[in-house]
């Protein structure tokens, strides 16, 4: 795990977590989200991979998983309630996960401009890579096709956010997503690998985060 | 000598443009609890997002209108604080 300043802005703290569990970064976000309360930062974030987990938003349908609570049991994949918005993700190793923690009045304390700045903020991510991302009327997240490649989940309290997005890079973060239905729905999921005609490292996507994040909430 | 009570109304907020309700999702209080200025009361969720309600002030929980699950407007008033 490593903690950096962040340029144009001296009170952020950028964390790149690395591959960590779930509860971890839920507890790191906890700490960061104090300290941008307190004011002791201006803004936080946490880039990070998860081990293989699925997340239930406060929105989920019971009818979101697809499996039994056994067979996550025998796949060692968890099923965690979480206090975010929205449904139900997956979360795995091959996939990109940032947790900004900032404080919304920064956007007009508008839940919706913010949720659209973290969208757009993908898709200048992915276009980095030559992969064409997408938002699509009606729903959120960032789409490439009628495929979805980043999902969107948030929560606030005292006005700051925490929570975020998910990216995903590798086709290994693809295949738990039998599991589920992504967000609700029934639709398929992709990912960097397949679009940006070579194959992109964690460590290369950590790194275009960090710095797309150090651009994007601290510039 | 009779102690004057004041009574302050919770509202749903104004969750940003072209937001016009949000559902009421979680109660994390109940009537009669006594509450500290900012302590979350509610969960709301909209879109992706889930906001956490604060206290407007401290006082207890008098009167909560809206269950758990119920659509509501912005502007509504879901809960009452006696200060």
């Amino acid at each position: 795990m490593s903690y950096a300043g962040c340029q144009g802005c001296l009170r952020a703290e950028i964390v790149d977590a690395g591959l960590i569990e779930f509860d971890a970064a839920r507890r790191l976000q906890a700490k960061l989200h104090q300290r941008v309360r307190v004011a002791s930062l201006d803004a936080a974030c946490v880039v990070c991979e998860h081990l293989p987990v699925v997340t239930v938003g406060r929105a989920a349908c019971a009818t979101s998983l697809r499996v039994s609570a056994d067979e996550f049991a025998r796949r060692a994949i968890p099923v965690i309630g979480v206090e975010r918005g929205g449904d139900v993700t997956y979360h795995g190793p091959g996939q990109l996960v940032v947790y900004p923690i900032i404080d919304l009045s920064r956007f007009g304390h508008d839940l919706r401009k913010y949720l659209a700045f973290l969208e757009l903020l993908i898709i200048g991510m992915l276009d980095e890579w030559g992969v064409s991302g997408t938002r699509r009327t009606g729903l959120r997240g960032v789409w490439v096709g009628d495929e979805k490649i980043a999902s969107i989940g948030i929560a606030v309290k005292h006005w700051i956010s925490y929570y975020g997005f998910a990216v995903n890079i590798g086709t290994q973060a693809l295949e738990n997503f039998q599991l589920i239905k992504p967000c609700g729905m029934d639709i398929a999921v992709t990912c960097v690998n397949i679009h940006a005609g070579r194959p992109v490292a964690m460590s290369e996507a950590r790194a275009r985060a960090l710095a797309v994040v150090r651009r994007g909430l601290c510039g | 000598l009779a102690q004057e009570v004041k009574m302050t109304t919770v509202v749903v907020p104004s969750l940003g443009e072209g937001v016009e309700s949000a559902m009421v999702s979680y109660w994390y209080v109940k009537t009669g609890q006594q509450v500290k200025k900012d302590e979350v009361l509610v969960e709301l969720t909209t879109d992706k997002a889930a906001f956490n309600l604060p206290s407007p002030c401290s006082g207890r929980v008098a009167e909560i209108r809206v269950p758990e699950g119920t659509q509501v407007k912005v502007g509504l008033a879901i809960a009452t604080i006696e200060e």
